[in-house]
């Protein structure tokens, strides 16, 4: 799509807002979630997968293209998970050690390679909500990080309730948020239970901070201030009933530390007074650690606000991150029943993130729709894309992702992510108030080295360059180089793989005649890394719509 | 240091205890002279800045400054339980007299240090630190009966994010999101020569407390200016520059989420050479400073001063933070590492800038999410509210505790509930003190901090 079709059309959906507005404001439902089931062209199948998978490859778009998106939506839930934990543990370091090598090169391996791509995707997006970090001593342990992000991509099609509690009793987000080790209140000794865990599992994994409509807007007193979801006194009640859990396996309460093991129960050290949790539940007296734990989790679980804070966060990760109120809405009604009474059936939620008629249509549903490509996602599309190899041995060793990224999974410097749902950039984007999360890793340091991370990719590592390092994953140009006799094929080919055919008319001309003073030798590649490294580094191809 | 009480000692702690609110008449006679002598010396040439450390997760500052009066003392001790300091091993401060066994006012105010900031304790005994007691986000001054009411208050207190916010944000609840840094520096604009960089540079990126209406921060990294390979040094270069300027060109004019980052990389080209050519051309500083992450941010916030005739400013912000403060666990454990890096840097930076010749111009200050509860949790303590900042520099009205230090008997008059202190200065204040320093007209001070004329006074005088 060139800048002329992307101004008609915004100017096509402000025609339809403006009906909508003199038509009394429709709930959008009538407007449905999934627009009618055909064939992806290839364009479509590639903005599907760019939302969906670890980025478009042309062996992806070719098997989608033709089939309806409901269709691959429905394969992918249906892929086996591939587990880090396995991975992790056939990586160990030469001293025998599973370390953060381990860890992070078996994520590499998996997000560039697994067929169950749209599964790992969802697990990637909720470790940046339900995060724990190894910038932590849980990097004592990177094996016990490996499987607690194999509780997300095993959960990632499950039910919510079961996320939450397999993520509540690990032992990375029990020491993380320090609920392992939580006793019950000491009043002669003058200690607290620690609200630590029952404060952001409220605020960040369950409710958010203000109590949410269906459609994701705050819920208002009548002076027009959002309401909070809850107060001080829920949290400290929630930190009560949430005591009594440590070390799992055979440990004892403090000792020794397990790392592998979900916690387990201490009822010595519970907190068995009653208390009222938020929305005034009530957990009675007398209860074991374990029964209250039900009970604490089921409140959240029920709670309104789940569908909507949940649900649009995985819309912004994966899709949009100005979804407008009729989208949450749609997400969170699949959130609250799948169809089948089931509530928080996160495989429900998925298609219909995906499924929606706002994100098949784009800017043509949207004028505001767009998400920034965060660091990682960048680096993972070109090596997709890119028909990247392993160095000998198999090993996908990247491990410049913190310092040139500035991202890595599971390394957040704390438990508000790398960046925030709700960041709004200066400018522009600000007198709109219009979210991109993502820009706030984006500053004049941060796109330098971002370029320079490309030009690594592009110009150093690829196969047959006798001067990149033999532990680099290298890109082989022997594909993309077939186009390059013809300039532009060679552009509309990563116009296709990269943008989804949206690079502007005038970006196109650009690059063509930048390109142009290249030959096509060498199998195409010169040509093939001076249009790449224009599209990779642009605002263009940042964007993705 | 002496090691009897002097008149300075005794002048020193009675202009804290004039910030309190048992404050004997008798002694604001003294105060007015105490305070003249101190005053701040002539800038070198018209320079100043102001940096601030921001310390992620919420620092526990009632473990920084302990009371060490015995009675007041005791009664930190009481509320602290297993994670009070001993009376022991904290720094003195105010003198190395034992502790009096009674309670200001009866005895000068006396505070200790956590034992593992010596350099700040040195910093503090030369003048050129000072304590400001229980300062926390505001929009107007609230009572106990008034938290307990739910009136007044910011909203959704004890959230890390709100309350980071809070501090940054120009006022407590205001909308759009923008910082007093950043307003300040829409205000103070024309101070600089050079139009094209920002007042405010950040060393630790994004930041709400340096975004203005006009002002966006420049961000550096610790090593500098990061440039863009590729794209400078032959012709193919230069020619491959040209159409990635096109093309950032083309995205400027496209949608806003394009435009922006069209936007940032051209600011990061066009500043980059700039910049890099005046760091490369700037004195060297030997000071040397810490490697670690506090240090080397510093160290290039230094770096970007001695650089500051080259880059045309003559009024500069500088953003710098630290995290892994949110100790709800191991407090007594990991708290003196993060502390021992923040007071060797501090130290080393004031040196530097002693060394640059600018020991006048250039004041730090602390920020934090919030103050921790004074209970325990078992290991550690929870968020908070009121806490206890310091600000560094020869401009500093050092030696002093200023503010009104809370009363931490449990569930007292300060207590919002189980510790949790109800600040008695509000951010704004803190905030329009080291404005004022820094060059804000009263009238600048009223645009950046809409609530200050809501509180009692409008600074605290330490810098």
């Amino acid at each position: 799509m060139g800048n002329l079709s992307k101004a008609a059309a915004s100017a096509w959906c402000l025609v339809a807002v403006l009906i909508a507005a003199c038509g009394g404001g429709s709930s959008g439902d009538e407007d449905g979630g999934d627009p009618s089931p055909s064939p992806l062209s290839e364009a479509q199948a590639a903005r599907l997968l760019a939302q969906g998978t670890f980025g478009p490859t042309r062996a992806g778009i070719d098997a989608a293209t033709g089939r309806t998106a409901e269709d691959w939506v429905q394969a992918q839930l249906q892929l086996a998970p591939t587990s880090h934990a396995a991975r992790c543990r056939q990586l160990p370091s030469d001293a025998g050690a599973i370390d953060r090598n381990s860890r992070t090169d078996a994520w590499w391996q998996i997000s560039l390679t697994a067929p169950d791509q749209l599964r790992q995707r969802v697990a990637f997006a909720l470790s940046q909500i339900m995060v724990v970090s190894d910038q932590s001593d849980l990097g004592n342990s990177q094996e016990g990080l490996c499987q607690y992000y194999d509780i997300l991509v095993r959960n990632a099609f499950g039910n919510y309730r079961t996320l939450l509690q397999d993520v509540t009793l690990s032992p990375q987000m029990g020491r993380y948020l320090s609920m392992q080790g939580n006793s019950k209140p000491d009043e002669a000794a003058g200690r607290r239970a620690d609200e630590n865990f029952a404060r952001e599992v409220m605020q960040l994994f369950s409710l958010g901070l203000v109590q949410l409509n269906n459609d994701g807007s705050a819920k208002r007193d009548s002076s027009g201030e959002p309401l909070p979801a809850y107060t001080q006194t829920d949290t400290e009640n929630l930190a009560r009933t949430l005591t009594g859990w440590s070390w799992g396996g055979s440990s004892g309460y403090s000792s020794p530390v397990n790392w592998l093991d979900p916690m387990k129960a201490f009822d010595a050290q519970h907190d068995t007074t009653a208390k009222t949790l938020v929305g005034n539940v009530a957990v009675p007296a007398g209860g074991s650690a374990t029964a209250d734990l039900a009970i604490a989790l089921d409140t959240l679980y029920r709670h309104a606000n789940v569908g909507p804070f949940i649900g649009k966060q995985l819309i912004q990760k994966l899709v949009t991150s100005n979804p407008s109120p009729a989208y949450i809405a749609r997400v969170a009604s699949a959130f609250n029943d799948d169809g089948r009474g089931v509530r928080g059936n996160l495989g429900a939620v998925v298609s219909a993130v995906l499924l929606d008629r706002e994100a098949r249509l784009g800017l043509e549903a949207n004028a505001n729709f767009g998400k920034v490509r965060e660091p990682l996602l960048r680096q993972t599309h070109l090596w997709r894309a890119l028909d990247a190899v392993p160095p000998a041995g198999g090993r996908y060793s990247y491990r410049g992702a913190q310092s040139e990224l500035g991202q890595l999974p599971l390394a957040s410097p704390s438990v508000f992510n790398f960046f925030s749902p709700g960041y709004v950039p200066e400018g522009e984007l600000s007198a709109a108030n219009l979210v991109t999360p993502e820009y706030q890793l984006t500053n004049e340091s941060s796109v330098a080295r971002a370029a320079n991370r490309i030009f690594v990719s592009l110009y150093v590592d690829y196969v047959g360059n006798s001067s990149s390092a033999a532990s680099s994953i290298k890109i082989d140009y022997s594909r993309i180089g077939a186009y390059a006799g013809s300039i532009d094929a060679l552009i509309d080919e990563l116009d296709t793989v990269f943008m989804s055919r949206q690079m502007p008319v005038e970006m196109h001309q650009l690059i063509a005649t930048h390109v142009a003073n290249y030959s096509a030798d060498n199998g195409g590649r010169a040509r093939a890394q001076e249009a790449l490294y224009l599209i990779l580094t642009s605002p263009q191809y940042m964007v993705q719509q | 240091m002496a090691s009897s009480w002097t008149r300075r000692d005794f002048l020193r702690c009675s202009t804290a205890t004039a910030m309190g609110l048992s404050t004997p008449r008798s002694l604001l006679g003294l105060l007015g002279g105490g305070l003249a002598a101190g005053g701040a010396q002539a800038a070198s040439g018209d320079y100043k800045a102001l940096v601030g450390l921001f310390f992620m997760g919420g620092n526990d500052g009632f473990n920084v400054l302990v009371p060490r009066d015995t009675l007041r003392y005791a009664t930190y001790a009481a509320t602290r339980t297993n994670l009070a300091l001993s009376q022991s091993s904290i720094l003195p401060l105010m003198s190395d007299l034992p502790p009096v066994p009674a309670a200001p006012p009866l005895v000068p105010y006396d505070y200790g240090l956590h034992p593992a900031m010596p350099e700040l304790k040195s910093m503090f005994r030369a003048g050129r630190a000072a304590f400001v007691a229980n300062v926390g986000p505001l929009v107007q001054p609230v009572t106990k009966a008034d938290v307990q009411a739910k009136r007044y208050l910011p909203a959704q207190l004890y959230s890390h994010s709100d309350q980071q916010e809070q501090w940054m944000a120009y006022a407590a609840n205001a909308s759009p999101r923008l910082g007093w840094g950043g307003r300040a520096a829409d205000l103070m604009a024309s101070a600089n020569s050079n139009p094209r960089l920002s007042m405010n540079i950040s060393i630790a990126g994004k930041n709400l407390f340096q975004l203005g209406s006009s002002t966006v921060p420049y961000t550096l990294s610790t090593s500098g200016v990061t440039k863009f390979q590729l794209m400078s040094g032959n012709a193919a270069a230069n020619r491959r520059m040209s159409t990635f300027r096109s093309l950032l060109t083309q995205a400027s004019a496209d949608q806003a989420f394009e435009a922006y980052a069209g936007n940032m990389t051209t600011r990061s080209i066009d500043l980059g050479l700039e910049v890099d050519a005046a760091l490369t051309a700037a004195p060297t500083i030997t000071t040397v400073f810490p490697t670690d992450a506090l240090g080397s941010q510093l160290a290039m916030v230094a770096r970007t001063i001695a650089a500051r005739e080259k880059l045309g400013m003559s009024r500069q912000v500088f953003y710098v933070s630290m995290g892994g403060f949110d100790l709800h666990d191991s407090l007594l454990e990991e708290h003196p590492a993060l502390l021992a890096s923040i007071s060797k840097g501090l130290a080393a930076f004031d040196a530097a800038m002693t060394e640059l010749g600018l020991s006048q111009s250039v004041t730090t200050f602390t920020a934090s999410d919030f103050g921790r509860t004074l209970t325990s949790n078992g290991d550690g303590t929870d968020h908070a509210w009121g806490n206890v900042h310091w600000v560094t520099g020869g401009a500093v009205k050092g030696g002093q505790v200023y503010g009104s230090f809370p009363n931490q008997t449990y569930n007292g008059p300060d207590d919002a509930g189980t510790g949790r202190m109800i600040p008695t200065t509000s951010v704004d204040q803190y905030g329009a003190t080291l404005l004022r320093w820094f060059g804000a007209s009263e009238s600048d001070l009223d645009t950046i901090f809409p609530n200050l004329n809501r509180f009692a006074s409008r600074g605290l005088g330490f810098v």
